[in-house]
Parts: structure tokens; sequence; C-alpha cells
């Protein structure tokens, strides 16, 4: 029974709930950006990529950043790729884990928001998307 | 002499039942009532807010958040085809306001590039109407959508990539986005734009 008890809380333990860290980088945006979308990262199940599309327009900057558990980012890594696949930008940048970007778009087109782990411990965090002209 | 009556077991759980289903139906309805509420109250703020210019980033939160609040609940009650509807009759508007500011400024090479920017956004939400082909409202709008699309179809964008370069400032990747996109588009392909656009925005509004 109590090894039964056991199994049950650690399974809820590991049950990952992006919607609050998706939720809590949304007043994260930096000053002057206006929020347009979160995004739940949720890598369980052995997932080794999460993306999401949007569409980005010309003349516009974008701010993405990260939240997660402990650790600024828990080894979350957000990248962009435009819709030919080319890699724009990557929060990861020299070893280093950053937990925003700022992407001011110079050609419109539909962007993939893709988010990977790179010893991530939970897997599991949140996104906001933001917008400024 | 007063004679008492003792209900049968079956009757009194019957009872039961039909006081429970009565009670979920009022709730409903008057939770039903009270999102409506809060739709007519933040209609009511997005009103005030759009009145003043200086509200604009205000306004903008609200109405996006408001969007993906309906988009999410209508999604969950599967009714996806009505969110598109809503995205659609969004665009629409705003279409119909650029084209009708861009022919007071023939000459305004951002408002022309604007226009036909939205060449990439059509073509998404014309595959997004490919989903729901069974649905026959929806696919008389895709007719006019695919009319549109045709006018679309003239202009050129032409994308060129060329690596990006980042710093890190302040804790954040400051990226230099060294791509760039030509659009070429002509008046005429404004005119049919507009004529087209203007044509199924009122189909939809009358």
């Amino acid at each position: 029974m109590i090894s039964l008890i056991g199994l049950s809380t650690s399974k809820l333990a590991s049950q990952c709930n992006p919607d609050n860290f998706a939720n809590a980088c949304i007043p994260k945006l930096a000053t002057g950006f206006n929020f347009l979308k979160s995004y739940k990262v949720d890598g369980e199940g052995g997932k080794e990529k999460v993306e999401y599309s949007y569409v980005f327009t010309k003349g516009t900057q974008y701010m993405i950043n990260l939240c997660a558990n402990g650790t600024a980012t828990d080894g979350i890594v957000v990248s962009l790729f435009d819709s030919g696949r080319n890699k724009v930008a990557t929060s990861k940048i020299n070893g280093q884990f950053i937990s925003a970007i700022a992407y001011p778009c110079n050609a419109t087109g539909i962007y993939y928001i893709q988010y990977t782990f790179d010893g991530s411990a939970g897997k599991c965090g949140g996104s906001a998307l933001g917008f400024k002209r | 002499m007063h004679e008492v009556h003792q209900d049968e077991p079956e009757d009194e759980q019957q009872r039961d039942k039909e006081a429970a289903i009565v009670y979920a139906l009022e709730t409903t309805e008057q939770r039903t009532l009270e999102n409506q509420l809060n739709q007519q109250q933040k209609m009511e703020t997005i009103g005030r807010l759009a009145g003043n210019s200086k509200n604009l980033d205000s306004l903008l939160l609200i109405t996006t958040q408001n969007f993906n609040d309906i988009n999410h609940y209508l999604q969950t009650q599967g009714r996806a085809n009505l969110s598109v509807l809503l995205l659609t009759g969004g665009w629409l508007e705003a279409m119909q306001i650029t084209c009708q500011v861009a022919a007071k400024d023939p000459k305004n090479k951002e408002l022309r590039e604007k226009i036909g920017e939205q060449k990439i956004i059509l073509e998404q939400i014309v595959l997004l109407y490919s989903f729901y082909k069974e649905d026959e409202n929806m696919a008389s709008l895709l007719k006019d959508l695919e009319e549109l699309k045709g006018a679309f179809d003239k202009i050129n964008i032409t994308y060129t990539y060329k690596e990006s370069t980042m710093e890190v400032v302040n804790g954040v990747a400051m990226i230099k986005d060294n791509s760039t996109t030509t659009i070429d588009i002509t008046d005429k392909d404004i005119q049919n734009i507009t004529q087209i656009t203007n044509s199924v925005r009122n189909k939809i509004a009358n």
C-alpha cells in the first residue's frame, strides 16, 4: 500500500504543468513589448523538441522569453527558424543559456519557434512572445 | 381522519434526480449568462480604450488575451470552425481598413507592402479552411477567399536569406536579422485586392 502511494506520488510530482510557467512569462516580457501569445513547453514522454509556428512581420521587433523551474531556463533552449528552416536565432550562445531573445524581423513570413532540452532536469517550462514596433 | 401517505422509495429517488437536473440546468444557465456578461464587460472596456490613442498598449493586450481565450474555449468545445470564422472576419475587416487608407495615400510604400504581405497570411487562412470543406457555410466563404487569393497570387515576394548575427545585451540575446524581402505589387494589384476584399466583406456583413 505504501509503495503504491509512493509510486502515485512520484508520478504526480513528475507531471509537468507548463501553464503556470507560460503565464509567469507574460509579465516578464521587457518594457515596451506587447504580449502576443504564450507557449507551453512540455518535454515529458521523451520529446526532443516542442515547436510552434507564427507569422512574423517585417519592421516589427519580437521578444521570446523562457520561464522554468529552478535555474532561469533549466536547460530549455528556444530557437527561431525561418520558413526555409534556416536557424535565425537561438537562446544558447557560446554555451550560455539566455532567458530571452529579441528579434527585429526584416522579412515577413512564417517562423518556427522551437524549444529543445539541453541537460534539462524538468523538461517543463513556458514562454511568452511579445512585439513592439 | 387525515391520511399520511408514505412515499415509495422509487418516487423519492426520481424526485431527487429531477431536482438535480433542474439545479444543474439553472447553474449552467447562470454560468452562461455570467460568461456572456464578462464578454459584455470586456467589449465595453475595449470600446472605452479604443477611444483614446494613448491606450493602445492596453487595448492590444486585452484584445489579444480575449481572442486567445475565445479561441481556446471554442477549440475545447469542438467548435474550432467558429474560431477560424472569427479570425477571418477580423482579418477581412483589417484588410478593408488598410485598403481604404492606402487608397487615400497611394504613394505610401509601407502600406503597399503591408497589403502585399497579406498574401502570406491569406495562404494560411485558406489552408485552415481546407479542413472544413464539408461545412457548407465555410465552403462558400472559402470560394470567396480563393478569389481573393487569385488576386494576391499576382504579387511576387522574394525572400533572401542571410545569416543573422547576435550579441547578448543585459541578459537578452539581441539578434540582427540580415535577411530581406522585396514585394512587387502594382497599383492594379491593389485595386483588384481592394475590390474583392470589399465585396467579400460586404457579403458577410450584409
